[in-house]
């Protein structure tokens, strides 16, 4: 650019009001953020809500009376709260015995926003017969920064009298 | 001085004789009625330091990692373990009685073990010897389980500390503490640590409690 051309376009600039400068500026900045990278972690809950009326496959707690509550699927993670659902997502549950011969469980659990959330977790173990092996866990505070993922675990202290569990959550806010 | 008249009278008189009636029949109108709390769960009183939810849940952690290590729940012989508050130290800026801590981690243990540890009630020592001084001198009968030649010894001790840190802002007046517990298991022959736990947590409050 030489130095007439510089001088012009710094003349145009000065002429400009300033309302219109700053729309020029704000369009930049917005341009600049829509090129900006989305986060990694995306969540989308619509499956789950669709998706509400299906079990999970694997062992269902039924009620004594039929048709008075709805089965309960073991080995999975309940949402206590609904505070919760709609902010963090469960993206796996994983169970195995250790050395011991306890049942540890593993829950990934995933900040689907773009602020920090609290969430206690506890575990109900049961045994064959549906049930409780021993008492509930302590509940257990996890955080979760934004967009990010943590590891809720527990182990059961029954040894291999442990069949099956469930996984509860709550808001920790 | 103002000079009441004959009605001003009989209405001032009323007036307090309803005051009077209405504290009578109306007894501690701005207390709050007795609740009761799920004692691992925050309750309507709390602030920055260790509450009865932390002594539940680190209590719990504490009992679940101790059955799974294989020093102390998996051995052939189960081991004989103390676990009291005499080297269970606090350090912190709270008063706190720690034997609310270690006294339901060893019945958390004691419940849950099943016979994978022995317990060794040193915190009960003088009760034993006593016990055993009236046995061997013949005023009362040896019970059912027999004589032993000493009392329990303890392959392995529970010692910890408390200890905090703490900040205050002296313009907005929030609090801010740092909590940490460690728990360890101490062998008494070699003096090594077998097991570790720590649990730790960060508060901050602008209304703090007193802990009593």
């Amino acid at each position: 650019m030489t130095s007439s051309t510089a001088e012009r376009t710094a003349m145009t600039f000065r002429t400009l009001p300033a309302a219109t400068l700053c729309a020029a500026a704000a369009a930049l900045l917005s341009a600049l953020g829509a090129c900006a990278p989305a986060p990694r972690v995306q969540c989308d809950f619509s499956p789950l809500v669709m998706g509400q009326e299906v079990l999970p496959p694997g062992p269902l707690m039924m009620p004594t009376t039929p048709g008075t509550m709805k089965e309960i699927p073991l080995n999975t993670v309940s949402m206590i709260d609904p505070g919760v659902a709609g902010r963090v997502m469960v993206q796996s549950v994983m169970a195995g015995r250790n050395a011991a011969g306890n049942l540890a469980v593993t829950a990934r659990l995933v900040n689907c926003t773009d602020y920090p959330q609290q969430v206690q977790g506890r575990t109900q173990f049961f045994d064959e017969a549906q049930r409780s092996a021993e008492p509930p866990s302590a509940w257990q505070r996890l955080h979760l920064p934004p967009r990010s993922f943590t590891s809720y675990n527990e182990v059961s202290v029954s040894g291999p009298a442990v069949g099956s569990f469930i996984i509860e959550l709550r808001s920790g806010n | 001085m103002v000079k009441l008249g004959y009605g001003r009278w009989r209405l001032a008189g009323l007036l307090a004789a309803l005051l009077a009636a209405g504290c009578t029949q109306t007894a501690n109108t701005c207390g709050m009625p007795t609740v009761e709390l799920d004692p691992s769960a925050r309750g309507p009183v709390g602030g920055v330091g260790i509450e009865g939810q932390d002594i539940v849940a680190m209590t719990d952690r504490m009992m679940r990692d101790m059955l799974q290590s294989p020093v102390l729940a998996s051995a052939v012989r189960p081991p004989q373990v103390i676990v009291d508050s005499e080297y269970f130290y606090n350090e912190s800026a709270q008063r706190l009685n720690k034997n609310a801590i270690v006294d339901r981690l060893r019945v958390g243990l004691t419940n849950a073990a099943h016979g994978r540890m022995t317990f060794v009630a040193r915190h009960n020592a003088d009760m034993v010897e006593q016990e055993r001084k009236l046995k061997r001198a013949g005023k009362v009968d040896v019970a059912t389980t027999g004589l032993t030649r000493a009392a329990a010894g303890a392959d392995y001790r529970l010692s910890g500390r408390i200890s905090s840190v703490d900040a205050v802002n002296i313009r907005s007046g929030v609090a801010q503490r740092y909590n940490q517990v460690v728990f360890e298991m101490v062998d008494l022959e070699r003096g090594t640590i077998v097991w570790s736990g720590m649990y730790e947590f960060s508060r901050a409050a602008a209304d703090d409690v007193v802990y009593r």
